[in-house]
């Protein structure tokens, strides 16, 4: 299966990619073949940045993935003061369950507030990656089963050690997930971000699904090749 | 039988422990620099030094096993007399005083007992019988129920480092390698200085050293345990507390598991205590089985098991009756568990 897989995959897109070509007059997106053709014809250089496509997309993309890595970092501190001290989880628990549920549609509150270019596409990605990450976190950190912890204590570990040691990749299969999350999250919270910017072009909108597909792809394979030993039923990712 | 040094220079003449539980505390006392001084040089591992020692000292332990014969006789030089008590010269190391009282207040001095030097000791009972909570206690995981409740109860911050444990759960990291497994032990609680042939030496004493390289989930449930069971004894306690260790096994992987026990005490000549519910078992491994009652935390009796070693293979005879007269100690008690 491991063999076969990604040929697959590949096997899939294209046969995805056939039903568009032939259901596109159906739909409101162009065909591929003319989403392939406009993007050949991308002049080089545009004469206004404002709508130069490429230039949408890269900022896309480097936000979503500025905002993924602070956001991620942030959510990870996050989720282990609220594990770790009581006093934290009485004071933070309300925000964090309050803005977890913010609509997307605040994006453009914040587009309006901030006038920098590319700061809010970023700013709004790292904070819909947080909650994610935090969430993925706790209940990592708060798995770990107690008898494991029982032999930590039986070696005299300090609580450091315990962490490197035990908690932390105990947790690591939760924590990857929420990550994985995170990066959805973040791609859309940038693209969203982008369109109010400039209008969207159909091929942005390709590229950017097919960067999106590739990251995954990525993020997927480093944990599974990571993770692959962190629990009886591994590989762990699927 | 000759005492066998490790070969990083440890001794295996363990070091008396006096454990005394009472009045809330619990200590564990370890007297060893006064009365077994450490033999051999301090560690000089190398490799070659180490699996050259390993390989004599198994094929004087365990020759090989179509030699049934040899095998008693290297084992077994110091053979019970028939009827005999067969941990009679051994002098109690540990004074087990009150154990009762981790289970509650009201059960203060109900359990009371003397573990033997290189014994292995068996507590048998029903479940609820206390047998966790006596290990886990005896472990420094547990601090004894006290009588004045509030702050006080939080568990130990860690357990004496005289005595290694091994949970009835499953508590390899699947993370780790065998070997990786084994070292953690050596590298936390403030210990920096590890020599990683002391791992591959106890590895190869108890012929695990082929699945070094292996993670736990690739192993069948017998070597887990059994690798479990080492990592325990990686930083060579001189008590070995087993909980429940047949649990999850079939009736054969049991025999080959209580097998497995035999060797690695007649190897490691450890104090071992193991709590378990299967009777059969615990007469195949131990030199003394005590029955505990299913109202928790009283001793029924202690049963001496006079029966030769190595008990491998064929039930050596008088093994049912030691078995038929623990079942009768505990007739009362219906819910524990006979395989036999």
């Amino acid at each position: 299966m491991s063999g076969r897989g990604p040929l697959l995959g590949l096997a899939g897109i294209v046969c995805g990619l056939a039903c568009w070509q032939g259901l596109a007059p159906l739909v409101m997106l162009p065909a591929p073949c003319a989403v392939v053709t406009a993007l050949a014809n991308v002049p080089p250089a545009s004469c206004d940045p404002g709508t130069d496509q490429m230039a949408l997309l890269s900022l896309t993309l480097s936000s979503a993935l500025g905002g993924w890595l602070i956001g991620g970092l942030v959510g990870f501190v996050l989720g282990l003061l609220l594990v770790e001290s009581r006093l934290a989880n009485r004071l933070l628990m309300p925000w964090v369950r309050m803005p977890a549920s913010l609509p997307g549609a605040v994006a453009a509150f914040i587009l309006a507030w901030y006038a920098w270019p590319d700061g809010p596409a970023a700013l709004l990605a790292a904070w819909l990656a947080l909650f994610p990450v935090a969430v993925a976190t706790v209940a990592g950190l708060r798995a770990v089963p107690p008898h494991w912890l029982d032999v930590m204590r039986g070696f005299s570990a300090s609580p450091l050690e315990t962490f490197l040691a035990l908690r932390l990749p105990a947790a690591a299969p939760q924590l990857f997930a929420g990550l994985r999350r995170a990066l959805a999250t973040a791609l859309a919270a940038a693209a969203a971000a982008g369109f109010l910017r400039a209008p969207p072009s159909a091929a942005g909108l390709f590229l950017l699904a097919a960067i999106c597909g590739l990251l995954h792809a990525a993020l997927d394979w480093t944990g599974r090749h990571l993770l692959r030993n962190a629990a009886p039923g591994r590989p762990l990712l699927r | 039988m000759p005492k066998i040094a490790y070969p990083w220079g440890h001794c295996v003449k363990w070091p008396a422990a006096i454990i005394v539980p009472g009045n809330g505390s619990f200590t564990v006392s370890d007297d060893s620099e006064t009365r077994h001084p450490r033999v051999g040089p301090p560690c000089t591992c190398r490799r070659e030094t180490v699996l050259n020692q390993i390989s004599t000292q198994l094929t004087d332990l365990a020759p090989a096993p179509e030699n049934p014969a040899s095998q008693i006789a290297a084992w077994d030089e110091e053979s019970p007399r028939p009827g005999a008590d067969p941990a009679e010269h051994l002098v109690p190391v540990i004074l087990l005083r009150d154990v009762g009282a981790l289970l509650g207040p009201d059960r203060a001095g109900a359990v009371t007992l003397d573990v033997r030097e290189d014994e292995f000791l068996c507590l048998v009972g029903p479940a609820g019988s206390g047998k966790t909570t006596m290990l886990r206690g005896l472990a420094g995981l547990e601090r004894p129920a006290p009588a004045a409740r509030g702050r006080n109860r939080r568990p130990a911050a860690g357990h004496a480092p005289s005595v290694g444990f091994m949970l009835a759960e499953s508590t390899l990291f699947p993370w780790l390698t065998v070997r990786q497994n084994l070292w953690l032990p050596l590298r936390v609680g403030g210990r920096r200085k590890v020599d990683p042939w002391q791992v591959d030496a106890l590895l190869g004493m108890l012929g695990l050293l082929e699945v070094a390289n292996l993670f736990p989930a690739d192993l069948p449930v017998r070597t887990r345990r059994l690798v479990e069971l080492s990592r325990a004894l990686v930083r060579d306690p001189s008590l070995v507390l087993i909980d429940e260790p047949f649990r999850g096994l079939d009736f054969s992987a049991r025999r080959a598991l209580a097998d497995d026990l035999e060797r690695v005490r007649a190897i490691t000549r450890k104090t071992f205590m193991l709590f378990t519910r299967d009777i059969t078992a615990a007469v195949h491994v131990a030199d003394r089985v005590g029955v505990l009652s299913a109202d928790a935390g009283r001793l029924l009796d202690v049963v001496n098991v006079a029966l030769p070693r190595p008990r491998r293979a064929a039930s050596p005879p008088g093994q049912a009756g030691v078995v038929q007269r623990i079942m009768e100690l505990c007739g009362d008690q219906p819910r524990i568990a006979v395989t036999c």
